[in-house]
């Protein structure tokens, strides 16, 4: 049952520190519950905004509504470790629902 | 805020044991050598009351609401980073020399982020006492002087395995009152004429050197400090007035050797006390917003050199020739070329955990980098156009003689139209803002070469550039590293 609606907006990927695409692919498969769609969609919940390094060119201009930010190994500006990831974008999304 | 002349005033009343030469100075307010570094300090403070200046000058205190000079703002947007770059640049276009005030901005930017995250961590209680110290600096205007640069001693040692224990900052002692440090700091850009210092490690530590890891603001003049003010390329002219070159501001920064010999420190101004694992983190982020600044600095430094080498080329009757022109468009397109890092590492800037923001760090290091070299070619350019006079010329006391003066007033006019003591004088100028001292803090100042590159080793990015070249090349690797690490996977 997908009851989360969740947007994804993505940086222009200039100079990765992450695959952003392949994170987002984790987190789908990982989190059953939610239903990836673009950020523009209307019904969504919260938005995952996945820049591909820390400038996080993706949240700008900002989104008036619930965020998780991943900006390289950042989430929410703080530092984690690549393989943390999915699983904090995830705890993150889900408390937050 | 204070106004220029209100800090002068403000450092009549400390007591800060300064030597050179063996003796004791008494006032750095009125002393010829120091003179000149608290004039320009100065101007940090007057822009913040010059209309022209004070969107650049001042801002707004996150944590007051009031109005602050910016030198002691905490940057809560990439626009505060790119108005810092513009600032630099502006106050050096006036002051043509170091004015020192950057190196404590940088220094409270780095240790509010810093105790932030450590305490979030740690569950250390670092940053509310900072706060109470930021504030209190906000309120006063005080300047700081941020102090990193330990001796060192064998490079190849780490600061527990020295020779000499005091050759890195520690702590000797500590009590329910505070702390007790001892070592010392070198190149100390602005310290004679600050009101604090803010003491920082010099390196990522490990738990070994837990007791090297030390952070805490201590009044210039606290009991146990000693400053050793620093020579300079042609110092004692500092006596004279025209063969000066910069008679008001001087040359860089008035860099002491500062000597902490057991100096106590109350806790509520330790912001870091054995927390090792942060001592990394601080350095880093210190070292990057100063390597933000250089392109801002060096950039309205260069303007001047630029503005001096095309000057001295009218009064040279050079101005005409196609090579000079080119040496001079040459010159531009380089001081810009450093102006456009450091914006670029400040538009690029992001937010920290605590909300403050923080420049983009490989770029900022990109700064330094071209710094280390543009500089040198611009000044190198300069000498080419100006001439040997620069650094061949009779004395000012020769110039001004009665027996000798007419012949030397005679032979070093050029243009016949313009005064012979202006040639002169911008010969000066040059001589002083291309050289010796001036040229070395280029290289060195905000770290030395090598330093700039272990950052741009560590943040180039270079896994993504190979994948590029793969893809573009046909080459597949099933599955890819890189994808791999991204997305959590277990490497097959």
């Amino acid at each position: 049952m997908k009851n989360l609606k969740v947007g994804v907006k993505y940086c222009g990927n200039c100079n990765p520190q992450i695959d952003g695409p392949a994170l987002v692919k984790k987190i789908g498969a990982e989190m059953p519950e939610a239903e990836i769609l673009p950020a523009d969609s209307p019904e969504i919940e919260a938005l995952l905004i996945v820049s591909g390094c820390p400038v996080d060119c993706a949240t700008r201009p900002s989104y008036r509504g619930r965020t998780v930010v991943v900006g390289g190994a950042n989430i929410d500006y703080v530092s984690y470790n690549v393989s943390q990831l999915a699983g904090v974008v995830i705890k993150k999304l889900r408390e937050e629902s | 805020m204070k106004t220029g002349a209100e800090y002068i005033e403000s450092l009549r009343k400390l007591k800060p044991l300064v030597y050179f030469e063996g003796k004791q100075i008494e006032s750095v307010v009125d002393h010829p050598l120091t003179k000149p570094h608290v004039n320009s300090a100065a101007v940090t403070y007057d822009i913040a009351f010059d209309p022209a200046f004070e969107d650049l000058g001042t801002a707004v205190s996150h944590l007051t609401g009031k109005k602050i000079n910016r030198f002691t703002h905490i940057h809560q947007s990439t626009e505060d980073l790119v108005k810092k770059v513009k600032m630099l640049r502006m106050i050096s276009q006036r002051t043509g020399t170091c004015y020192q005030r950057c190196v404590g901005f940088d220094a409270i930017n780095a240790a509010y982020s810093t105790t932030y995250d450590m305490d979030q961590k740690l569950g250390t209680s670092y940053f509310p006492r900072f706060l109470e110290f930021l504030k209190h600096i906000q309120e006063t205007d005080e300047m700081i002087a941020g102090a990193m640069t330990d001796p060192k001693g064998d490079r190849s040692l780490r600061p527990g395995q020295q020779a000499d224990p005091d050759l890195f900052v520690h702590v000797v002692d500590k009590n329910d009152k505070g702390i007790v440090i001892r070592g010392a700091k070198c190149h100390m850009t602005g310290m004679v004429n600050s009101h604090w210092m803010l003491v920082m490690p010099t390196t990522a530590l490990v738990e070994e050197d837990k007791d090297y890891a030390v952070s805490c603001a201590v009044p210039v003049d606290a009991p146990g400090v000693i400053h050793i003010f620093g020579r300079q390329t042609n110092d004692k002219r500092k006596f004279d007035e025209m063969d000066q070159g910069n008679a008001r501001y001087g040359i860089v920064g008035g860099e002491c050797l500062t000597v902490l010999n057991d100096v106590f420190v109350p806790w509520d101004m330790v912001f870091m006390c054995g927390e090792y694992q942060f001592a990394g983190m601080l350095v880093e982020r210190f070292a990057s917003y100063h390597r933000q600044n250089y392109g801002g600095c060096k950039g309205g430094v260069s303007d001047i050199v630029t503005g001096a080498t095309a000057a001295i080329a009218d009064y040279n009757g050079a101005a005409k020739a196609a090579h000079v022109k080119d040496k001079i468009v040459e010159m531009v397109h380089l001081t810009e070329t450093l102006y456009a890092c450091s914006v670029a590492c400040s538009a690029e800037g992001h937010k920290l955990p605590s909300g403050a923001y923080y420049v983009d760090p490989l770029l900022a290091n990109v700064v330094k980098q071209n710094v280390t070299r543009h500089i040198y070619e611009i000044c190198r350019l300069c000498h080419d156009v100006a001439g040997g006079l620069i650094a061949t010329l009779p004395s000012e006391k020769d110039f001004h003689d009665a027996e000798v003066g007419k012949y030397v007033q005679k032979y070093y006019k050029g243009v016949a139209s313009v005064p012979v003591e202006h040639r002169y004088r911008m010969a000066r100028l040059i001589e002083n803002m291309t050289g010796g001292t001036a040229l070395v803090e280029s290289m060195h100042g905000a770290g030395s070469p090598q330093a700039q590159r272990v950052m741009l080793t560590r943040q180039g990015n270079v896994e993504h550039k190979k994948l590029l070249a793969k893809r573009l090349a046909g080459i597949v690797e099933e599955p890819d590293a890189a994808n791999e690490a991204a997305a959590g996977k277990e490497k097959k």
